[in-house]
This record gives C-alpha cells, sequence and structure tokens, in this order.
C-alpha cells in the first residue's frame, strides 16, 4: 500500500491521506483499498477545501483541486462532522462508491486507546504536559496518562468528542474553546496540546 | 524627533509595531503616561499572540509568554515623543514584559539588538526606506462594505508611473500626508504616482535603522490616519488589485567611525572587502530572509516577473532586476538597495532581517556568487529562485541557524510557526488555494490592517 501527497500539502490533502492511512492500518480495509480504481474528490462545503484522490490498485495518491476526472464528487460540512454529505456520481461508479465510503471512515477505536496513542504519538514533545487526566462524561470513565504524581492537564466530555479529539478528527483546543470539551490547564500546555494535535491531524507520527 | 512635554499635551497615545505590522497602543491621560513610567501602561499579553483575525496563534510557545492570560508592557522611548494633534501627543515603545525585559518576539527590539550585535563588530547602519500603498475613494466602511473589491482608484489609472497631473489627482491625501508630517516633525523626501491605478510611493531619509523603521511605521499610519478624515482608504497590501504590486524597497549602507564603509576608491570595482562580505551574507541569507520580507499569503502574489518584484537570488551593480542592487559608483551614494520586501513587510523586521543577513556576511567573511549582469527575470529554473509561498520561505527560515541566530533565535522560531500559521488559516477559513489572484480572504485579512 502506497499513500502519498506532496510535502507540504494543504490541510484537507495531509488530513485525507492520514485518514486513509488509518484505514490502511485494518487489515480488511486495505485488502478493499488494494483493489480500488478510481478517481474521487472531497470538498468543503464550507470554505474552499479540496482534494483528489487517486485510486490505483493500493497506489494511491492526492493532490489538491477537483480533478475534471474525478468520477466521484463528495462535498462536505467541514464544520459538522454529523452532517450527511452530498454525492455526485456515486450511481454510475456504485462499487467504487461503496469502497470509498468505507474507506474514508476509519475504524474507531475506544476514546481510551485512541487517547493512548495521541499520547505515545506526542507526549515526548517539548513542554508537552507531563500527564492528562481524562474524564468521559457520559460513564463518568477516567483515563490518567504520563506522569501518576501530577495532573497538569484535564480533559472532560463525552466519549464521542474525545475519541474525535484523540483520533485525528478534530483539533483539541477548537473543540475546547467551542465548548465540545472542557478542561483545566496552563494555556502553555493548551498550546502545545493544539500544535501537536494539528499535527496528528494532518497525518503525522502516522 | 524629540520633543519634552508642554503644558499644552493633555493626552499621549503609546505606539508600538506587534510581529505582523499593526500599530498598536493607547491614548493615555497625561497623568497616567507621566505614572506609567518608566515600563509603561499595560496590554494583555495576547496583543502578541492573536494572528490578523484576531484568532489566538497556538502551536508553539516560549518563556517570554506567561502561562495564563497576562500583561506585557509598552515602554515609552521618550526620544519619540512627537505632537501629532493639538494637545495629542505619540510616543514610540518597546514592548517589555513586567519586569521591564524586551519582549524577544518585539520587533522594535529585535531591530535594536541587531543593530547592537553591528556595532559589537564596528559598525553603525544608515537606512531608509521607500513606501508604497495604493488609495481609494471609497471610505474604509465602504470599501469593507464592499469586500475591499472592485474600489475606486486614487487618481486616473494610467500605464506609467511618476505623471505628475496623475500625482495631482492623488494631491488630497498625499499633500495632507506631508503636511501632517511637517507638522509632527518627521521627515520625507518625495512622493509620487506610481504604475498601479491608485498607487503611490513615498520615499523616506536615510537615518540610524531604528529611527527609520520608526518613521516608516509612523508615514504609514498617517497615510492611514488622513485617508480615515478624508473619507478615503489606504492599503499597504503588496497585491490587493491584479495590476502591478507595492513593494517597500530598503536601502542601507554601513559607515565605520562614521565614514561611508561600503566604498573603497582603490578597488578596481569600488566595493569594499566590506561590502564583498557584506552581500555575501545577504545572498546566503536570502532564502530565510525572504520569510520577513514576504510576511503574508499576498506577499507572494507580488513576485511577477517583469514587474519590479525581484524573483531569483542575486545582486547586481545599478540593476533593479536582481534582488539586491549594489550603488558603488561613489563615497557619497555607495549603498545596497534590497528589493524583495513587500509593501506588507513590517519595517522593523524587514530591516533587522536584512542586517542580520548582512552581519552573518561579515562574521563568516562569506564572498558572494558572481556578479548577474543581466536582466533577473524570466530565467530558467537552473537560477536559485526565491520561496515562492509562505511555508518554503518558513521552511527556509527554519534550516539557517546563522540567520536565526543573527535576528535572534526564538524571534526566528516565533516567526516560523506564524508564518505556519498563517497558510493553516488560509486553507482552513476560507482562502482559496487555487485562485490565481487575490482572494476575498486575503483582502478581509489584510487590507486595512497591514
Amino acid at each position: 500500500m502506497n499513500i502519498e501527497c506532496a510535502a507540504g500539502s494543504p490541510p484537507i490533502v495531509a488530513g485525507t491521506a492520514a485518514r486513509l492511512k488509518r484505514s490502511a492500518a485494518d487489515p480488511k480495509l486495505a485488502r478493499k483499498m488494494q483493489s480500488m480504481n478510481g478517481v474521487l474528490a472531497l470538498k468543503s462545503a464550507a470554505d474552499k477545501q479540496s482534494v483528489t484522490v487517486r485510486f490505483d490498485r493500493g497506489n494511491i495518491t492526492l493532490a489538491p483541486g477537483v480533478a475534471s476526472d474525478a468520477g466521484l464528487v463528495i462535498t462536505l460540512d467541514m464544520n459538522d462532522p454529523d452532517a450527511k454529505p452530498k454525492v455526485q456520481g456515486a450511481l454510475r461508479h456504485l462499487p467504487f462508491a461503496l469502497a470509498a465510503s468505507k474507506v474514508l471512515e476509519p475504524p474507531v477505536k475506544s476514546w481510551q486507546e485512541e487517547a493512548q496513542a495521541f499520547w505515545a504519538f506526542a507526549s515526548n514533545w517539548p513542554r508537552m504536559p507531563r500527564s492528562i487526566h481524562i474524564v468521559s462524561t457520559d460513564d463518568g470513565a477516567e483515563l490518567h496518562l504520563g506522569d501518576p504524581a501530577s495532573t497538569d492537564v484535564e480533559l472532560h466530555g463525552g466519549a464521542k468528542q474525545l475519541r474525535s479529539v484523540f483520533n485525528g478528527d478534530s483539533i483539541l483546543t477548537e473543540d475546547w474553546l467551542s465548548g465540545k470539551l472542557h478542561g483545566v490547564s496552563s494555556l502553555e500546555h493548551a498550546s502545545i496540546l493544539t500544535g501537536r494535535s494539528i499535527a496528528w491531524v494532518m497525518g503525522e507520527g502516522r | 524627533m524629540s520633543m519634552t512635554l508642554d503644558d499644552s499635551i493633555t493626552t499621549v497615545r503609546t505606539e508600538g509595531v506587534v510581529p505582523d505590522g499593526p500599530l498598536i497602543g493607547k491614548y493615555l491621560s497625561r497623568d497616567k503616561f507621566d505614572r506609567s513610567l518608566p515600563i509603561g501602561p499595560a496590554l494583555a499579553d495576547f496583543a502578541f499572540a492573536y494572528d490578523l483575525a484576531g484568532t489566538p496563534q497556538l502551536g508553539w510557545w516560549h518563556d517570554w509568554r506567561q502561562p495564563f492570560l497576562g500583561d506585557v508592557h509598552q515602554r515609552p522611548d521618550l526620544d519619540t515623543l512627537i505632537q501629532i494633534r493639538p494637545g495629542v501627543a505619540a510616543c514610540l515603545v518597546d514592548f517589555v514584559d513586567v519586569e521591564g525585559t524586551p519582549l524577544p518576539v518585539c520587533p522594535r527590539s529585535v531591530l535594536k539588538a541587531v543593530v547592537e550585535r553591528l556595532a559589537a563588530n564596528g559598525y553603525t547602519a544608515k537606512a531608509a526606506f521607500e513606501i508604497e500603498g495604493m488609495a481609494f475613494t471609497e471610505s474604509y466602511t465602504d470599501a469593507k462594505s464592499k469586500g475591499f473589491k472592485d474600489l475606486t482608484p486614487l487618481g486616473v489609472p494610467q500605464p506609467l508611473a511618476y505623471l505628475t497631473h496623475d500625482s495631482y489627482r492623488m494631491r488630497p491625501l498625499l499633500e495632507e500626508v506631508a503636511t501632517r508630517l511637517d507638522a509632527m516633525g518627521i521627515g520625507w523626501e518625495a512622493w509620487s504616482a506610481e504604475a498601479a491605478p491608485g498607487q503611490f510611493e513615498i520615499n523616506l531619509p536615510a537615518s540610524d535603522p531604528v529611527s527609520a523603521a520608526d518613521t516608516a511605521a509612523r508615514v504609514r499610519n498617517v497615510c492611514r490616519e488622513v485617508a480615515v478624515d478624508l473619507g478615503l482608504s489606504v492599503t499597504f497590501m503588496a497585491k490587493p488589485t491584479d495590476s502591478y504590486g507595492s513593494g517597500m524597497h530598503i536601502h542601507h549602507s554601513l559607515l565605520k567611525d562614521g565614514v561611508p564603509a561600503f566604498y573603497d576608491a582603490s578597488s578596481p570595482d569600488r566595493r569594499s572587502t566590506l561590502l564583498r562580505h557584506w552581500i555575501g551574507g545577504l545572498m546566503a541569507t536570502m532564502p530565510a530572509a525572504h520569510s520577513f520580507l514576504t510576511p503574508t499569503i499576498n506577499s507572494y502574489r507580488r513576485m511577477v516577473g517583469f514587474a519590479a518584484a525581484p524573483l531569483v537570488v542575486s545582486w547586481g551593480e545599478d540593476n533593479k532586476s536582481t534582488a539586491l542592487r549594489i550603488i558603488s559608483r561613489s563615497e557619497k551614494l555607495a549603498r545596497v538597495e534590497h528589493r524583495v520586501g513587500a509593501a506588507d513587510v513590517n519595517p522593523y523586521l524587514g530591516l533587522a532581517a536584512i542586517l542580520a543577513g548582512g552581519i552573518v556576511g561579515i562574521e563568516q567573511a562569506i564572498e558572494p556568487p558572481e556578479e548577474f549582469r543581466a536582466l533577473a527575470w524570466g530565467l530558467p529554473p537552473r537560477f536559485p529562485h526565491l520561496p515562492t509561498t509562505i511555508t518554503a520561505a518558513a521552511d527556509a527560515l527554519e534550516v539557517d541557524k546563522a540567520f536565526a541566530d543573527a535576528i535572534g533565535s526564538v524571534m526566528a522560531e516565533h516567526w516560523m510557526h506564524t508564518r505556519r500559521w498563517e497558510w493553516l488559516m488560509f486553507h482552513t477559513t476560507g482562502g482559496d488555494a487555487e485562485a490565481s489572484t487575490v482572494t476575498d480572504w486575503e483582502l478581509e485579512r489584510y487590507f486595512e490592517l497591514i
């Protein structure tokens, strides 16, 4: 499996590549990706971002923009992950569209597993907090990552939102500033966590 | 430019330039201003951590920031006190922390530190700015309501620069600017209409680097204020329209013990060894310095061949197509005109970047590449082209450790992050990456604030 985009690609390109890499880590989806052949484009309904993804039986390349030969064009509301995407070309390219819908939605793990993966990626970065204490407001489940003797940062949120942040679907501070998550942190730690969260979304460490 | 506050002054405005370029400050009662000395009035340290859209810049950290929201101070430089209106004075400031230590990301302090390093090498510098901008007949309010698009240029669009009758049409704005500058005691040398519709240039006199940047910052602000008063609008964006872009050429020379140091009458080319090394440093560090000299997404739209903006790392004697125009024909005129800067450059950081590059050259005795003796536009790829995107320039800045050391490593790192942030915001908050001309996003973000 080869998933490639140019260095310095725009966020939607790098982020989509990261999602595909997450899917490729799943054996079943990886097999599906090996068999896919076609071109799709993702467009943001909220702004001008777009990416074209070319599937060529395991060689997957991504580039900015909507290519004229994209058989499938999917328009997404980037600000609302629950919004239903608009899809053009699905009827004409039904098997490809069905496969694409699967590989563009990487399998999700528990928020605890996703948080541990994020921590493994980010914890050694300079100025990172020594520890994060995470609380699910759904069921009170807790997870303490890092130095057990300290709690530099606390995060509270529903399991779905925690999973979204830690699996790289959303950016930690955006969710904090918008009230989707609550937290206790210094500005320094919030800033550094944001940097790592952006890098995670953009595929660093994948 | 200095004055003593007399009894008629009731208000003092503090003025300090933040990294992105806006001049910020407070209007203080005379009593409050006096009591605030020496450290000056406080403002939230987020003034240094918001982008031009008011979004907090997050993702990195330096020790000058407080771990929670805190204050920084605007320490007045009393040598810069001027009267700007009856009863109102203005004073430029350095941004300092609560203990009075200059912030390592304060543009004016960064330039001062670079000047000190130059002095440690035995030299002083003189610098002069050429300011370009564009003026429109719409007020800022009306311009904003039109999305800063399809505005009416002040004057009548002409295909030529310097037309005196077109300059005459721009007189309401620019004569008033000149009148106010005279009244404030701020020097200026010349102004004229330029080639793009509504475009003008103001030439400022040479002085020590900090004073030169002070003057550039103030003159741009006076232009904006006159525009406000006259119901016009002015922008210092590098490319606000599809016509020629606007630049900020920065002339500079070095002196040793007060004597011009770039000129050597005994040399066949009349260039001193110092100038050779200075050029060598400017050339070696130009990709990194480019990040400071073309600071915004919009800056890069100005980089068009055969339209005045340099595109390649190059230098030449009296060559206005190269990045560095060297003038060596007499001791009196000997100088470097650095032509890379876009109009939206922060004058303090732009000049600091140039001087830092030159310092690297003299400290490492860098020999320059061969002089470029041709038109430096439309060249094939084998020539070393300047970075063409804000992220490519940030990447060049990240790897040039000698340059970063000369301009200040904290400033260099902070700037690199802010430029990548600017790129991220462009892509994720409505910028059109496919657009070949100025976008709505750029106009909204930069037109009034840059």
